[in-house]
This record gives structure tokens, C-alpha cells and sequence, in this order.
């Protein structure tokens, strides 16, 4: 049985009010049924301090370039901490922005498994979910 | 009414893998008001192979919290996904989508590996 991700968007910003419902099933690279066959767990960090540049994605522990690895990263910090701390998610040795989570905020994106994925904190004490369900071996 | 996103990952594959899922009210950078501006979901087909197209142009937005959400609607083909100029951040294959923050500085960009591939695309934002 395959993993899924599903994604429901809901706003009503619009006149006719957005309802956006998808899924995808989690595959390797160019297959419709071969399913991805690792899973990290989700994992939940706690940074004591605030944290400049800290890896939290390796790409050295992935296969890479053609694999269709997720990656899924979730502001958990608890509201009665902070309810402004944010987590800035940046992407390979340049670190480069990729955007913000606020507290509650998740992103889910795709990885290629050829750079680092690092984090910053603002506050001390920010709660950080990650987990990457990915291909062993690179599609051939 | 707010703007809400909520991810479900079910993973039975894996110890312990049940599913899971989480939400977020989709807010202004740092506040309690809701993020109040959306571009729509704009639906994109190439004829042809096209590189570093820009879905996120980082001159038009300020530094927010704001939400990109693509899709790959192809039948064949990955969407390589990228972040300022060409950081790769990964492939996206048909069917599969991206939820993630985008915060003004720099731009996210797509390309098409071969003809005719589609995609959808759509930001939330403060301006």
C-alpha cells in the first residue's frame, strides 16, 4: 500500500471561494507504482537557542538527482512559547531564503537530494517537525 | 473566513506509519490577521521544453508569509523546481504538488523537461 499526501486549501478570498483538494501518491522517479521505500518518521526538534544556518536535511544521507524524494517541515513551536517565532527554511551552502513558517506553518516540498537543507530559528526554544520519505537508489 | 492548508500524509507502509495531519490558518508575517491577497489558481500548458520559468517573482511581493502551491498536472515528464537562479530545490513528477513558504527575496522558477507538460500554480499573500 503506497503512501499518499494529501492537500486541502480552503479560502474564500475569492468571489467564487477557492476549494482546492488534491493527492498525490508517493512513487519513485518515472514510476506510477513503484512506492518510495524510506521513511525518516517524523521527527520533532526542540532548539533551546536560536539557530543560524542549522542543517536539518543532509543531502549526503540521499540518493540523488533523479528520485522523487518529500520532504515535510512543520512550525510546531507551542503558542504558549511564541506565537511570532519563525523558521526560515534555506536551501544549499549559499543558503538561500525559501520562505518563512510561522508558528503552525508547514511546508511540503520535493528534494533532489543534492543540497543541504538547513533552518534558522528566531526565538529560543522553537519546536521543528521534519520528516523525508524518500528512494533508496536513484531512478536508472 | 480564513485562508487554511492542511496536509495529510498516510504512510502505512512504514513502523508506525499511520496517518497524519496538520493545518495552518494561513496568516499575515508574525500577526493574527489573515493573509487577504490571492492570485487565483493559474493553469500553465508548454508546448515545448521551457527553462527557469518564474511562478514566484520576488520584485512583486515584499518579505511575508506568504504560500506557493504548484502542481504537476502532466501525464509524463518532472517539473525541476528552483530558487534563486538555480538552487535546485527538487523534481516534481506528475501528479505530485508543493505547499511551501515563499518570503520575497528571491524568486522560485519551474522548467519543463519535454512538450507539452502542464502545471497550476497559485500564491497567498499580504502584498
Amino acid at each position: 500500500m503506497a503512501s499518499t499526501a494529501s492537500l486541502s486549501l480552503i479560502s474564500d478570498l475569492t468571489n467564487d471561494a477557492t476549494g482546492i483538494s488534491t493527492s498525490t501518491t508517493l512513487v519513485k522517479a518515472g514510476s506510477s507504482t513503484t512506492n518510495l521505500d524510506q521513511f525518516t518518521g517524523v521527527e520533532t526538534i526542540v532548539f533551546s537557542a536560536t539557530k543560524t544556518a542549522e542543517p536539518i536535511v543532509l543531502a549526503a544521507d540521499y540518493a540523488d538527482t533523479n528520485v522523487a524524494h518529500k520532504v515535510y517541515i512543520r512550525n510546531a513551536t507551542p503558542s504558549n512559547i511564541s506565537t511570532t517565532a519563525f523558521v526560515r527554511i534555506e536551501i544549499g551552502g549559499s543558503n538561500i531564503h525559501l520562505g518563512l513558517l510561522y508558528p503552525g506553518d508547514w511546508a511540503f516540498l520535493p528534494y533532489d537530494g543534492t543540497l543541504d537543507i538547513d533552518i534558522d530559528t528566531s526565538e529560543s526554544n522553537c519546536h521543528v517537525e521534519v520528516a523525508v520519505l524518500s528512494q533508496s537508489v536513484a531512478t536508472t | 473566513m480564513p485562508t487554511t492548508a492542511q496536509l495529510t500524509l498516510s504512510t502505512p507502509d512504514f513502523t508506525g506509519g499511520g496517518t497524519f495531519s496538520v493545518s495552518t490558518t494561513l496568516l499575515r508575517a508574525g500577526q493574527s490577521s489573515d493573509l487577504d491577497q490571492f492570485t487565483g489558481i493559474a493553469k500553465v500548458k508548454k508546448a515545448v521544453a521551457d527553462a527557469d520559468i518564474v511562478v514566484f517573482n520576488a520584485s512583486l511581493f515584499s518579505n511575508t508569509g506568504a504560500k506557493l502551491y504548484f502542481k504537476n498536472t502532466s501525464d509524463n515528464g518532472h517539473i525541476l523546481m528552483e530558487v534563486g537562479g538555480n538552487n535546485i530545490i527538487g523534481r516534481l513528477y506528475p501528479g505530485d504538488w508543493m505547499f511551501i513558504p515563499v518570503d520575497g527575496t528571491t524568486n522560485i522558477t519551474a522548467t519543463t523537461v519535454v512538450a507539452n507538460q502542464e502545471y497550476e500554480f497559485g500564491i497567498f499573500h499580504e502584498g
